[in-house]
């Protein structure tokens, strides 16, 4: 009887000592995040999720670890759907974003509700363990992910992206907080970079003849922008790529987060499509002279880079997406 | 959108079921009650859920022709989430986050034989839990399970068998296994609440059963192997034990016939235990303690405690415990052929020690036990 009895302890202690799940224990930080997310604890979501190390291939990780630095940002999904949606209005495509409930929070270039939603975003641009200075696409991360995750994360992009393009325009735009308009605020200006008029555009001419085409809002003269986004023929590289990463990547999941969705939910975004993938197409063709596709670039690295000895590309962006999608 | 939204939630509480929690294929109820410390002291319909080798203390012919249960959250330890309910879809998020639903309806008919048994039974489990108020996400676990489960003990020594109702004096040690084949039928997912999965299967679809087969509802077959050991001590009216079992050795894996995701696993879990128990004819109490699920790393070893009472006098039991920190207590009255078991229990849904309780009602009705002495 006691050999027995020694046997069958022996058994239990072998089956006990057996080795951690690397799994679980990932599993595990992501539910405990989840669960301080609920009770908008962002921090120590960020803590919790950090801990185990970036798990660049674990989509419910990286959607929950971009979620906890969204929180830190301010940022609800809920509150997105329900209030700031209806903001958003087919004659001034991106200006209904900077009437959404946290366009206001941005009180500076670098202000933290901005940089952490930035961070979300880059979590989740560089899903799959792309790196951060090449420009990847929806279509590279679904290679990687497929249809269904690689969906959830386009769907989380695109919203984000929407949130932080309503702050970045805001805060640049000189808007007023009535009705979204650029250049109807407290501030004089009314564009939103210090344009040259001289800078070429292959079918429109020049900056200037853009401008004077009455497609622009209040924006139809060069040198008059926010200065925080730099001087005429001094422009500040890299805030403004931050608006072209944001706008490049929001064009980027938009077809296919809308063609993915069969019910009315996203209505009122595909009501601005149009409008969006028409100025899209026209910034290339102003640039395809140059050799350079602007509407491509998904990353900030990648858009400081080839803005690094002139930014007159940069000029023909924003004139012909922001200025003209922002009015 | 606020249509869909609406039936999003109506799915919620249509549904039920939580994250975190590690779930059994089965649950004796007064098991629950009894702090779930019931390794060692299974000696009901559930014994093949807990320890075969607890088979070996059995010496009568029993059957359990017909039985059933029915388990949901005890929302009255939580009513003031529940009072002035608000309407609009935010708000009804907010109030709703992070707290776990549960429901439960289960049956298992079987019989007992001296060492062996055979159940067959039908489970259905379900959680739902909306997490995360930044991004939502709806976790999704729902298992109906059915099938049979049959097994033997082999025992060396008679110690601690009843015998024409008294115990029989002396040690026994019991070793015993069981295979079980089981229908899976359910989910085990993880939605983002804005995504488009979750969107495209509320928006069109025909009914729950339609969204349900959009969201990956899967159905699939599975073999599984439990194995353990139990050692008897009798002396006088004083009955102890102590056992060890491992069910669905290796992981109980389903192969999908129908739906397109995978079945959620019947993992693995290696419990130990131990009862005292002392019988003064009239009255008869118990004590019991359990440790599992022991293997399971991630849930916290305090939570794998498990300490348990029962008390019985003639047509009453009374039952009571500390179920991985949360009380549990509750009573059965047995007027043959009808036995009704009722109580509340909490149980750790998050993965460390007393992180989120999640509080359940349990009812069971029994007709037509038959105990009947085969010596």
């Amino acid at each position: 009887m006691k050999s027995k009895l020694l046997t069958f302890s022996a058994i239990i202690l072998l089956l006990i000592s057996c080795g951690a799940q690397e799994d679980e224990v990932i599993d595990d930080a992501i539910l405990q995040a989840n669960r301080l997310l609920s009770r908008n604890e962002c921090q120590s979501a960020i803590n919790t999720l950090e801990a185990v190390g970036r798990q660049t291939a674990n989509h419910k990780y990286l959607i929950t670890l971009a979620s906890a630095y969204a929180c830190r940002a301010g940022y609800n999904e809920l509150t997105l759907f329900t209030d700031d949606f209806p903001n958003i209005v087919v004659a001034n495509a991106l200006g209904g974003f900077t009437l959404f409930s946290t366009s206001d929070d941005m009180t500076s270039p670098t202000h933290s509700s901005f940089a952490d939603l930035n961070i979300a975003l880059g979590i989740l641009y560089t899903a799959g363990g792309f790196d951060a200075s090449s420009s990847v696409t929806s279509e590279n991360r679904r290679a990687i992910f497929g249809n269904a995750q690689g969906g959830d994360i386009d769907a989380f992009i695109m919203y984000m992206t929407m949130v932080n393009l309503g702050r970045f325009l805001r805060y640049y735009g000189n808007i007023n907080t009535a009705d979204g308009t650029k250049g109807g605020g407290a501030a004089t200006h009314d564009c939103l970079l210090n344009y040259d008029a001289a800078t070429v555009m292959a079918t429109s001419g020049t900056v200037g003849a853009r401008l004077g085409l009455g497609t622009t809002g209040a924006c139809v003269i060069e040198d008059d922008g926010n200065d925080e986004l730099g001087l005429k023929n001094s422009i500040d590289v890299s805030r403004a790529c931050q608006g072209v990463v944001l706008l490049n990547n929001f064009l980027d999941v938009l077809p296919a987060v809308l063609d993915a969705y069969t019910g009315n939910e996203l209505a009122e975004i595909d009501s601005i499509r149009t409008a969006l993938e028409t100025a899209k197409t026209n910034v290339t063709s102003e640039l395809a002279a140059a050799g350079i596709d602007m509407a491509t670039v998904t990353s900030q690295a990648a858009c400081e880079a080839l803005s690094s000895t002139t930014d007159d590309h940069l000029e023909v962006y924003y004139v012909t997406m922001f200025e003209t999608l922002f009015l | 959108m606020m249509k869909s939204i609406g039936l999003i939630f109506i799915l919620i509480f249509c549904a039920s079921l939580e994250a975190g929690e590690f779930r059994y294929l089965m649950r004796s109820p007064r098991g629950l009650l009894m702090g779930d410390a019931f390794t060692a002291a299974a000696d009901d319909n559930y014994t093949l859920f807990y320890n075969p080798a607890a088979l070996g203390q059995n010496d009568e012919l029993q059957i359990y022709p017909l039985n059933g249960n029915f388990g949901l959250t005890n929302i009255l330890d939580d009513m003031d989430r529940f009072e002035n309910f608000p309407t609009g879809a935010t708000a009804i998020a907010s109030r709703v986050m992070d707290y776990p639903l549960y429901t439960n309806l289960g049956t298992t008919p079987g019989l007992k034989i001296g060492g062996f048994g055979i159940s067959l039974f039908a489970n259905s489990t379900a959680s739902v839990a909306l997490r995360n108020q930044t991004h939502p996400f709806l976790d999704i676990d729902y298992r109906y399970d059915r099938g049979f489960i049959m097994g033997y003990a082999h025992s060396f020594g008679s110690g601690g068998k009843r015998v024409k109702g008294r115990l029989t004096a002396g040690q026994r040690l019991s070793i015993g296994a069981s295979f079980k084949h089981i229908t899976r039928e359910g989910m085990d997912e993880s939605f983002s609440f804005f995504g488009p999965e979750l969107l495209n299967a509320v928006n069109g679809a025909e009914g729950y059963s339609e969204i349900r087969r959009r969201l990956g509802y899967s159905i699939g077959k599975g073999y599984g192997f439990d194995a353990g050991a139990e050692y008897g001590l009798a002396f006088s009216n004083v009955h102890v034990t102590t056992g060890f079992s491992v069910l669905d050795i290796g992981d109980t894996r389903f192969k999908r016939t129908e739906g397109f995701k995978k079945l959620p696993r019947q993992k693995m879990a290696m419990n130990w235990g131990a009862a005292f128990r002392q019988d003064f004819l009239l009255f008869d109490y118990s004590l019991t303690m359990d440790v599992h699920p022991i293997n399971v790393e991630h849930i916290d070893n305090m939570s794998k405690l498990h300490f348990g009472a029962e008390v019985g006098l003639p047509l009453l039991r009374f039952y009571g415990g500390i179920n991985g920190g949360y009380l549990s207590y509750g009573g059965k009255i047995r007027l043959w052929p009808v036995s009704i078991t009722a109580g509340f229990y909490g149980v750790e849904v998050g993965s460390r020690y007393k992180d989120q309780k999640s509080s359940r009602a349990i009812f069971m009705i029994e007709l037509f036990d038959i105990d009947v002495d085969m010596f």
